[in-house]
């Protein structure tokens, strides 16, 4: 499928989306969302209000259990997967369950190669986004190895460098120490692209989002609007945020 | 009582120090040496041949081309001894055990000459392993036309072994760290058992699926990829010329 069959006026499309883990726990419920081309929307809930799940859902990692979704005004299926996996970048909540090859250069060629970039592209190309990412010195260590902000910056390296129109990041700033938050704030402002980040760290993403959705812990979205959402205290108490 | 609960902490601390030898075992290669940068296309064969000679020598004078090959490989190496020895001796002592009885059925001569192929072919084995990336292996497999469901097997082997292995050191030094000295060690760790087996095994399937999702999202079509290394001429000819005339010298020694 070629990038100019689709239309991207609408990139989520979720009607009554519910997803629940194989254990009957209830991931998410009750999904209704429109995210649009250019969005940048923050996702904000408690621990456990089902960020990460909706994040896997909109990434085409889970299925729904119930309801529709649509990424790019279709849906996910096997035949349009390579699609979706070109287009859409998403980096987990914890980079060690991210970061699986040998060294931070093979974690840099692993998705270009596997798109069937060429080796010599690749390479120029992760050179590049390992400058920009300030890891240019650690690309022949192993990422288990890494410091917590090395490893946020890696996998945040790995998934960039693609350019990807839609961009799911789950706790991009958490566990990292000042000078990575900037840096890795400073590159999410810069990011021409639909970008979707599930925080509960409020206090940096009036400068990047323009759009809030709060979860709450009935796993249901609580409140969806502009940023002034996150001036409401009494909703963002009621979620748990605060 | 109290030497029933010291065995109790020796099951303990092994179990602490299996997972931390397995865990450290899948990252030690040694990454900057001279074999490091040869083409393991080449050391492979090279090795493997090496390892053959050992297995074919019938005595001293045959064996002391395999042994002067590995001297100069392991000097090459850059390996630690303390690390090469902590890996041989094991082995090379139970192969020594085990054909002790020879002496009375053939002679001294053919017990010393067993354990040392063992002791050599075990040689030949570590050095490659820890002078080799696992992925430079890999590639080189995938060069001899190994099948890709074989390679993805041994990567995805790799990957996961990791896994299973931090996630066990992490939980058991979780369990360390909230151990209250009070309480018997062996009515704990009876406890502990049970509570930490079974969590464990959910925890390391459940990450197995995260990191599966992961390689996924990054356009994982099952099939085995990785970067390639720097390779230099000089090292790679160095070694297959030096492999050949020792080859050729033993084939000589064996035939006259």
């Amino acid at each position: 499928m070629r990038d100019s069959d689709v239309d991207y006026s609408e990139i989520i499309l979720a009607k009554n989306l519910k997803y629940v883990y194989p254990d009957g726990t209830v991931g998410v419920k009750n999904i209704n969302l429109i995210v649009r081309k250019m969005d940048k929307i923050a996702l904000i809930g408690a621990n456990g209000s089902g960020k990460s799940t909706l994040l896997l859902l909109f990434a085409g990692l889970l299925k729904p259990t119930e309801g529709d979704l649509k990424i790019f005004d279709m849906e996910i299926n096997r035949k349009n997967s390579y699609f979706f996996r070109k287009n859409i970048g998403i980096v987990f909540q914890n980079p060690d369950d991210f970061l699986f090859n040998p060294t931070v250069m093979d974690e840099l060629l692993y998705t270009p190669r596997n798109f069937g970039i060429s080796l010599s592209q690749a390479k120029k190309m992760a050179e590049e986004y390992a400058k920009i990412f300030g890891i240019e010195k650690i690309l022949k260590k192993q990422p288990f190895r890494l410091s917590g902000g090395e490893k946020k910056r890696v996998a945040l390296a790995c998934v960039l460098m693609l350019k990807p129109k839609l961009l799911l990041l789950d706790e991009p700033t958490s566990n990292v120490d000042g000078k990575t938050r900037r840096k890795i704030l400073e590159i999410l402002k810069n990011y021409s692209g639909t970008m979707i980040i599930a925080t509960h760290e409020l206090k940096y993403l009036e400068e990047i989002v323009d759009g809030v959705a709060i979860l709450s812990m009935d796993k249901e979205i609580l409140a969806y609007g502009g940023k002034e959402l996150l001036k409401n205290e009494k909703l963002l108490d009621d979620a748990g945020v605060l | 009582m109290l030497h029933r609960e010291r065995k109790m902490e020796i099951v303990s601390k092994t179990l602490k120090t299996a997972a931390s030898y397995f865990e450290n075992f899948f990252i030690q290669e040694k990454v900057d040496n001279f074999l490091t940068y040869a083409d393991a296309r080449v050391k492979i064969p090279v090795f493997f041949s090496l390892i053959v000679i050992t297995v074919l020598s019938q005595n001293f004078w045959e064996i002391i081309f395999p042994l002067f090959a590995f001297l100069f490989l392991y000097a090459v190496s850059g390996i630690s001894p303390k690390v090469y020895l902590r890996k041989v001796y094991l082995i090379t002592l139970f192969s020594f055990i085990v054909v002790l009885p020879h002496i009375f059925i053939t002679s001294f001569e053919y017990v010393i000459l067993f354990t040392l192929r063992v002791y050599l072919s075990i040689s030949f084995l570590v050095v490659l392993s820890l002078t080799t990336p696992f992925f430079e292996i890999l590639r080189a497999l995938k060069f001899y036309r190994v099948p890709d469901t074989l390679i993805l097997v041994l990567a995805s082997t790799y990957t996961y072994a990791y896994i299973l292995f931090k996630e066990l050191s992490r939980m058991l030094l979780a369990r360390e760290s909230r151990k209250i000295p009070q309480r018997k060690y062996s009515k704990e760790w009876k406890e502990s058992a049970k509570n930490v087996l079974g969590p464990f095994f959910v925890r390391v399937y459940e990450k197995g699926e995260r990191v599966n999702m992961a390689m996924i999202s990054r356009g994982f079509k099952g099939k085995f990829i990785c970067g390639e290394m720097e390779i230099k001429k000089f090292n790679t000819y160095l070694i297959m010329v030096g492999a050949i005339c020792v080859i050729v010298m033993w084939i000589t020694v064996k035939l006259y």
